[in-house]
């Protein structure tokens, strides 16, 4: 049982340090700080089955288990900070709320600059004196990434180069 | 003993590359695979077989890390394919991105006018999706309530938000 209960101790010990690491307004992002903070732990945690067993299949899924606990938890918590979906449950967690009121706050025009807020604040666009939204070359690189993706996937007719753009996980 | 938990993790390291293979070869041809429900299941059932051979595997030769190393290639496999499969359908964000892409000004109000067209499809999805997975409902007078499942969901949110946001959800 060692061999989720270790990973699980040293995914709770990251998540702890993480929650510090946060309120102490330190820059970087928090998936940042987490993969700084989580490798750490994960490091530390091969050191010491390494010190206790050596190196064996046991230590090699241990330590696949951390890494699959680890990228869950980025998973789940980037999912809480970026999905409407998620930010309405936790809304409604205080009561309910009129349907109005939802659609009023979760407007489209809202969410629209909203993303286009938090895509220029974490330095993908940025915007001209004249006012046009421009990528940021770090912008341009990744939308060229999954524009690639897209095409691997067949979400993009490679014929039309369009994206049916519909609901997706989050 | 120790063998097994080896074999066990490099007979699933062979089988999701089998496995991604499939997809790349034959299955994301068909339109149905390019549908979330389709390839989540493609995922799913095979994250089960996976589970259920490693079980097999782990009850004969008593070893859990058997078990436990199969279920981690599987589930980091699983898990990167479907974030990124899920991002390149239909992030918003990154829509944003490929749609405000060298736009002058004209072409500016006319992207933000069909990205708030997606944002309002999206609403209309998002609303009648959970309460489809039975975690909203409409209660008297038009008012959105969460289910009982839906204050656990929303407790489970709330408790990951704390670790990065601290106690208040992130506007």
């Amino acid at each position: 049982m060692s061999t989720v209960t270790i990973p699980l101790a040293y995914l709770g010990t990251a998540i702890a340090v993480l929650a510090v690491a946060c309120r102490l307004r330190l820059p970087g992002t928090s998936v940042h700080k987490f993969v700084l903070i989580g490798g750490i732990a994960g490091c530390v945690m091969l050191a010491q089955l390494y010190l206790e067993g050596g190196l064996g299949s046991g230590l090699i899924a241990t330590a696949l288990c951390y890494a699959f606990l680890c990228e869950l938890y980025i998973f789940f918590f980037t999912m809480v900070g970026s999905s409407i979906s998620a930010s309405m449950l936790l809304r409604l967690r205080h009561g309910a709320l009129p349907e109005q009121t939802v659609a009023e706050r979760y407007h489209p025009k809202m969410m629209v600059e909203e993303r286009i807020g938090n895509l220029i604040q974490v330095g993908l666009m940025q915007r001209t004196p004249a006012g046009i939204l421009i990528l940021t070359p770090q912008g341009d690189k990744l939308n060229s990434t999954f524009r690639r993706l897209q095409l691997f996937f067949r979400h993009t007719d490679p014929e039309t180069f369009r994206t049916p753009a519909r609901g997706n996980f989050r | 003993m120790t063998d097994a938990t080896l074999i066990a993790m490099i007979g699933t390291l062979a089988y999701v590359v089998g496995h991604f293979l499939a997809y790349v070869v034959v299955f994301r041809e068909w339109a149905p695979f390019r549908q979330e429900r389709w390839i989540f299941l493609y995922h799913f059932v095979s994250f089960l077989m996976a589970i259920l051979a490693a079980l097999a595997a782990a009850a004969v030769t008593g070893q859990v890390a058997a078990l436990v190393g199969a279920a981690a290639v599987h589930g980091i496999y699983s898990l990167s394919f479907l974030e990124l499969w899920s991002l390149a359908q239909g992030g918003f964000s990154l829509s944003i991105l490929d749609r405000l892409k060298n736009q002058d000004a004209e072409g500016l109000i006319r992207v933000l006018a069909e990205l708030e067209a997606i944002g309002a499809r999206k609403n209309q999805d998002r609303t009648s999706g959970l309460a489809l997975l039975g975690l909203i409902r409409r209660s008297s007078g038009d008012r959105l309530e969460l289910t009982f499942m839906g204050h656990v969901v929303s407790s489970v949110l709330a408790g990951l938000t704390w670790t990065v946001h601290g106690p208040r959800p992130k506007p």
